[in-house]
């Protein structure tokens, strides 16, 4: 059907995208910082020299040293294992409740626009309605009434992006709707499912692909407040945000203990910021 | 003075009312004392109070017929008691007493009390408290007598507490429900307001019988979080706060301006086992899990080697009473393997450990996950809030709960309620008539040595079958400015009448 198929996204593809992402300076070094993130959270088993959860109660609260580049911490563990262990929690949180909210806030988008009137009412005004409850707030009543768990806190986090994703695949779509190739799919008989899954879909992606990587910066800090508030992955299974809230009770005793999940926090937050603000320039209609 | 008086003179001629009072208050900083506590009370009303937080308030608005000493030592309060035999006690008031609505302390008025305690439908947890009462009468103008069904040991040590907090009948019929957040007693500080949550504000009794208080004002915030106390400590916006975070204790040692006081406490941190349900139904599992657990490495790690490490329920405070050689064989992973495959469980045995999110709690449930875990279980750290624990306990939902008590003067306080068959705080379901027969012989043997050694003996046969896991006994570590003078009781409780501000 690529007969019929209009791509919206720029020219030249992937490789383009890579390219102008790398060549820009502020982009790159978004790129980088995600990229780092990523091998933390996926080399951590191999990077890690100690086991993120063995404490070692002879050795509590040591400041950082050869052997523990980034400190114990209050039981003894080591700080530098349980950052690159907590890098896979974060990131893994991030990526499974934006891509669950993008997924399902697009089909939503993408029935409340195609199809319009009631669809549409229902659908919106109950997107409506989780929209209107501050994100932070509702988060934490989901967690605190399905129990703090790993999964738990992906739904709430989902739940909370989803009206962000099908409000903007419902605006692309009614755009998308009435462009000529969709009315001469739509001639030639096509029924609605394949109109909006082959069609319509591949053609609002961009947008969404865009406040997906944003959203994916408030998710990971999203997570962090919920374990930071004991809400979150449970313990001992590191992750940034419970490995600040432990870090408060020894903010004068033993600040590294803060320093390290702060950072790694701030640093993979700003990268995919960057990478977001980049794609975003870049497929800006009025930029390209 | 001059200034003060003036600034009275403008504050009545304006307005009377609470809100021009408390900025008053605000005014005249130095005879106001600001403290920080854990957690807001839930009612200020003694006879139905059942959260260890609200004792701290509690001894300032009310004043107990019994008073004890830091020491633990029984001194007379609002009465001097006297028992002629076992089962009889005479409380005799002071003269020319009143509540703080002017109502009269009289022997009608401490019967009404303890009539109101011992009614069932008033439901107070005073009533089991109070012990087997069987009558209480006026025997003159200013004389109350207790007769008792069974000698009751901790009889005095008990009106030293919260069932021994004498409340203004008049005022408490009059308010009904409202009471509960008036609070009208005879203590050293009257009730001025409370929001909830946020302030607390008390104000000297000109009445109280050891004469007025030397600090004017005492207004109770609410903290909750450790670290955020104490950095209101530093900032000066409190001038005295509970539950210091033993980790800062060295730090708070350095610093001029603070003094921090500490002192063995008469509670301990201890966990239940659900003794109801597979797998710690079989005392081996218990034991065996008891043993991989070694409370030296959680008494350094979590309280940074403040109190003392706990085997039993009774604390080196009550030193009478305290078996300084009571051990169980603790840290002992291969051991703990062995009575596991005793027991015919193959490993590894998945358990849960229940915890609120404080911090202490889940750094104690982690160093016992990590040895536990070495010892042939499988731990999960369960957390939840701190309002679902009494449930948890209750409905026994759990396989191992905290179960921290904040501690009796009296080791009945500390025991009796936890390893009886129908005690309310016998979360570990454990039911064993040896020991229920010690503890009630403990409670009815007026003679201490021997009630001593009925406590050895209970506690050995709980250390063996295991039915709780004995931690730490946590001291009482409080912290003030250096401009304020004040004294620390063992129970954590501030009593403000012995305060004062320089």
């Amino acid at each position: 059907m690529s007969a019929v198929d209009f791509p919206v996204t720029p020219v030249g593809g992937l490789r383009h995208v890579a390219a102008r992402l790398l060549g820009a300076p502020r982009a790159a070094l978004g790129v980088f910082l995600v990229a780092l993130a990523a091998i933390a959270a996926l080399g951590a088993p191999v990077l890690a020299p100690f086991d993120p959860n063995l404490p070692d109660f002879a050795a509590t609260l040591s400041p950082p040293s050869i052997q523990h580049p980034f400190g114990t911490d209050d039981l003894g563990r080591d700080v530098f294992s349980r950052i690159l262990h907590g890098a896979k929690a974060s990131l893994f949180v991030g990526f499974a409740s934006v891509a669950g909210a993008l997924v399902l806030g697009v089909g939503m988008g993408l029935v409340a626009g195609y199809f319009g009137r009631w669809a549409d009412a229902v659908l919106m005004r109950v997107m409506d309605v989780v929209f209107a409850f501050p994100s932070i707030l509702l988060a934490l009543a989901i967690t605190a009434v399905l129990g703090p768990s790993l999964g738990n806190a992906i739904l709430a986090i989902a739940v909370v992006n989803l009206p962000i994703f099908a409000r903007i695949a419902r605006a692309q779509t009614l755009v998308v709707r009435a462009l000529d190739f969709v009315e001469a799919k739509r001639a030639l008989g096509f029924g609605a499912a394949n109109i909006l899954a082959r069609t319509i879909a591949p053609n609002i992606m961009a947008p969404v692909i865009v406040q997906g990587s944003l959203l994916f910066a408030s998710a990971i800090i999203t997570e962090s407040y919920l374990s930071f508030l004991g809400l979150g992955v449970q313990p001992p299974t590191p992750t940034w945000g419970n490995m600040l809230r432990s870090a408060i009770g020894f903010l004068d005793l033993a600040p590294w203990l803060a320093w390290f999940p702060g950072v790694a926090i701030f640093l993979t937050v700003l990268g995919f910021n960057l990478v977001g603000d980049a794609l975003r320039d870049l497929f800006d209609p009025r930029e390209g | 003075m001059l200034r003060r008086s003036v600034l009275k003179g403008l504050a009545g001629g304006v307005a009377a009312g609470s809100l021009m009072r408390s900025g008053f208050a605000f005014a005249q900083g130095a005879k106001t004392l600001t403290v920080g506590v854990v957690s807001d009370p839930v009612t200020l009303d003694p006879a139905l109070m059942a959260s260890f937080f609200e004792l701290s308030v509690q001894y300032n608005i009310h004043e107990p017929l019994i008073h004890v000493t830091p020491d633990l030592k029984v001194e007379p309060g609002l009465a001097a008691a006297s028992s002629p035999d076992e089962k009889t006690y005479v409380l005799t008031l002071k003269p020319n007493l009143t509540f703080h609505d002017g109502t009269p302390i009289d022997a009608a008025a401490v019967k009404a009390n303890f009539d109101r305690m011992l009614d069932p439908a008033a439901a107070s947890p005073r009533r089991s408290e109070l012990g087997p009462i069987d009558t209480v009468e006026v025997t003159g103008p200013l004389a109350v007598t207790i007769k008792l069904k069974t000698p009751f040991a901790p009889f005095l040590q008990v009106l030293a507490n919260r069932a021994g907090m004498m409340v203004s009948p008049t005022a408490q019929k009059a308010m009904g429900a409202d009471f509960a957040v008036k609070a009208v007693g005879a203590g050293p500080y009257k009730v001025v307001s409370w929001t909830k949550n946020s302030e607390l504000v008390l104000e000297r009794f000109a009445g109280y019988w050891r004469g007025p208080a030397a600090v004017e004002r005492i207004v109770f915030r609410p903290i909750a979080d450790e670290t955020v106390r104490l950095t209101n400590l530093r900032s000066g916006t409190v001038q005295l706060i509970d539950g210091v975070p033993p980790q800062a204790i060295g730090q708070i040692g350095r610093e001029a301006s603070l003094t921090l006081k500490q002192s063995s406490g008469l509670g301990f941190n201890a966990f239940s086992f659900n003794t109801t349900r597979a797998p710690f139904n079989d005392a081996r599992v218990r034991r065996a899990f008891a043993m991989a657990v070694n409370p030296e490495v959680v008494q350094r790690t979590v309280y940074f080697g403040t109190g003392d490490v706990a085997y039993g329920a009774v604390p080196p405070s009550i030193g009478w009473a305290h078996d300084k050689t009571l051990r169980g064989p603790r840290g002992d992973a291969a051991a703990s393997k062995k009575l596991l495959a005793e027991a015919g469980k193959s490993e590894p045995v998945a358990v849960s450990i229940t915890v609120t999110n404080s911090p202490v709690q889940i750094r104690t449930a982690e160093i016992m996950q990590a040895q536990a875990n070495q010892a042939g279980f499988k731990v999960e750290v369960k957390q939840i809030d701190a309002t679902s624990l009494i449930t948890v306990l209750r409905q026994k939902d759990f396989d191992l709960c905290m179960s921290p008590w904040s501690g009796r003067s009296d080791p009945d306080g500390n025991m009796f309620n936890y390893f009886t068959k129908a005690g309310p705080n016998n979360f570990a379901g454990w039911q064993s008539d040896k020991t229920d027969d010690l503890l009630q012989k403990a409670r009815t043997t007026t003679d201490q040595s021997a009630r001593a050694g009925l406590y050895r003996e209970a506690e050995k046969t709980i250390a063996e079958e295991a039915p709780m896991l004995f931690l730490t006994f946590p001291a009482t570590l409080q912290a003030s400015v250096k401009a304020l003078d004040w004294v620390q009781y063992p129970d954590g409780a501030l009593r403000l009448q012995f305060a004062k501000l320089s």
